[in-house]
Formats: C-alpha cells, sequence, structure tokens
C-alpha cells in the first residue's frame, strides 16, 4: 500500500483503471439483473491496474485476474476519478508491476458514482443474478435460495 | 448444502421475539438478549385445526442469518486487496438494527461486505436503492437515492429509524 500518494500526470484522463470485483460484491438487483455493490469502490486507497502500464508490458485487461481467476472485473477512465476528488497514481508491488491507485476519500455519492461510471471488462456485459448466484453456490459464498437454508 | 458451524450464537431466529400486528417495528425482539421465542396465545391466531400458535418469523429473517454467516466464513484478504475477515460484533450489530427498521413483509436484503471487516446491507428494487453501511469502527450510516432522479439521501443511522422504516416500506 502506498504512503506518498501523489497525482500522476502520465497517466492520462482516458486511461482506464481495472478493478477487480469479488463476487460478494456483486447483488441483486431489479429484474433479475445483477447489481455491482457501492462497497467495491469504497476503500480510500482504491486498488486498480493501469491500463499503461499494462499495455507497455503486452498485457491484456483480462490478465488483472491471473491470480484472482473467480473475480470478475471491470474499468473506469482515471478522469472519472479525478471529477471525484481522486488521486490517481501508481504503486508497482512485486507480484503487480501495473498496480496503482484512486485514492481520496470516498462519500456514498462518489462510490456510487464510480460504480455506475465503470464498465463490464469480464464479463463482458453484466451478468445476469442467476449466473452470479449459481456462481456463488458454487464457490462456497453464499448463492442460497431461502427454501435451501438450514 | 453447506453445514455451518454456527459461530454466532446471536444470529438466529431464537432471538426474534414475534410481532403480531405488523404495523409496529421489530424493535422489542432484542431488548433481553435471554429472551427466547414465546408463544403467546391469541384468539385471532389460534383458530387453527392444531390450536397452536407459530410465532411469525419474518421471511427475510433466515436468509439475511444466512448471508451474514456466510460472510463470517470469508477468510482474511478475501478481496485479494488486503481486506481484513468480517467482525462478529458488526454482524450482531447490523442484525439488530435491521430487526427493528424492518417489518415482517419486508424484502429480504443483500448483505456484502466491507474490506475493514465491517458489513453493508443493501436493496435494489423498483427503481429505489437503500444501503445501510456497518463499519467496522465507524457509527453506521444509510444512503438511499431513486434511479433517474437526483433525490438522494444520507445519515446516521441512529438519528434516522423513521425515514430508513419508510424508504424500507417504499421498497415493498
Amino acid at each position: 500500500m502506498a504512503t506518498d500518494h501523489f497525482d500522476d500526470p502520465n497517466i492520462p484522463d482516458e486511461e482506464r483503471l481495472f478493478r477487480r470485483i469479488h463476487l460478494t460484491h456483486v447483488v441483486e438487483g431489479d429484474g433479475g439483473k445483477s447489481e455491482v455493490s457501492s462497497a467495491a469502490f469504497r476503500d480510500t486507497e482504491l486498488s486498480v491496474n493501469l491500463e499503461g502500464v499494462m499495455q507497455a508490458a503486452g498485457r491484456e485487461p483480462q490478465d488483472s485476474l491471473r491470480a484472482h481467476p473467480d473475480d470478475l472485473l471491470m474499468s473506469i477512465a482515471a478522469g472519472v476519478c479525478r471529477r471525484n476528488g481522486q488521486i490517481v497514481g501508481p504503486d508497482p508491488v512485486p507480484e503487480e508491476p501495473a498496480h496503482g491507485y484512486a485514492f481520496g476519500k470516498k462519500s456514498k455519492s462518489i462510490q456510487r458514482t464510480l460504480r455506475d461510471a465503470a464498465g463490464w471488462i469480464v464479463p463482458g456485459e453484466a451478468p445476469s443474478w442467476e449466473e452470479i448466484r449459481l456462481r456463488k453456490k458454487q464457490l462456497g459464498i453464499g448463492g442460497s435460495e431461502p427454501g435451501e437454508l438450514d | 448444502m453447506a453445514t455451518y458451524v454456527p459461530v454466532l450464537p446471536a444470529l438466529t431466529t431464537g432471538l426474534f421475539r414475534p410481532k403480531y400486528a405488523t404495523s409496529g417495528s421489530n424493535a422489542s425482539a432484542f431488548h433481553d438478549r435471554d429472551v427466547r421465542v414465546s408463544v403467546t396465545p391469541r384468539p385471532d391466531c389460534c383458530r387453527l385445526a392444531s390450536l397452536t400458535c407459530e410465532p411469525e418469523v419474518p421471511a427475510w429473517l433466515m436468509p439475511t442469518i444466512q448471508s451474514l454467516r456466510d460472510l463470517l466464513q470469508l477468510p482474511r484478504d478475501w478481496d485479494g486487496y488486503g481486506a481484513v475477515q468480517i467482525q462478529e460484533q458488526v454482524a450482531q450489530k447490523a442484525l439488530l438494527v435491521l430487526v427493528d427498521v424492518m417489518e415482517n413483509d419486508a424484502p429480504a436484503p443483500n448483505v456484502v461486505p466491507l474490506s475493514d471487516g465491517g458489513i453493508q446491507v443493501e436493496w435494489h428494487r423498483r427503481g429505489r436503492s437503500l444501503e445501510i453501511e456497518f463499519p467496522a469502527d465507524e457509527a453506521p450510516g444509510f444512503y438511499y437515492y431513486e434511479d433517474g432522479s437526483e433525490l438522494e439521501s444520507e445519515g446516521q443511522v441512529s438519528r434516522s429509524y423513521d425515514r430508513i422504516q419508510a424508504y424500507i416500506a417504499n421498497l415493498k
């Protein structure tokens, strides 16, 4: 985790930041749709992968999931983060040279804004709630129907 | 189906005191933590052939308890970003608040983990969303908004039970 945060001007506003989404942060929405919880965008130091660093290394966005194959992946533009009071910078770590952050306090409204602005990378479009529920059940992290409970 | 060790004795319906009227909240349910479900014969609920009174356990309660138990099974660093394990006392606090503010016929919330060991419960129904956040080391807060509208509202849970009850009623 970085201790000296700074906004890196070498990261353009249009650069995508990739954020892994844990399945527990995908919930039931309206009409059989899934919804990503704002909790996925809550951390003051929101860890992301920087698209520019990944591209320079010849890595595809999906490679962000290399060590976490059960997670999903979303992207958000650096400019969106900045316009919501966030500092965007690099924080390479041994296990992830493309690691970076969107640093700043995130009110509930900002969490929601970041969540709504994020686009799906893996899967390519918003999954259905049923898909998510079954996957959670397979992984043993919830997904039971009320009638299946102990 | 997964079998769970009951790590949280408080997270059971045994601590729920039934409500016979549907207009009030469950605020009395946890006033005495040793209380177990008590069956109080009432003429209007004892006309069944069995002559027994089953306490009315809200439909949302068991799924919510199960979801809380699921989150308590998450390991340290469950998100791969350094998250801490979900704290039992936060789960208890969340359930206590829900019992206070939710009607028996309220829809079950989604329950999600927070990276600081806290919990968030949330509903997304009919274009309306309500989130109640229980951070590990801060007072619980709520956030309500409606799609396609600039309406949004947030505040501390402890000062806003009436508003939260109204928002949940809007979600039915």
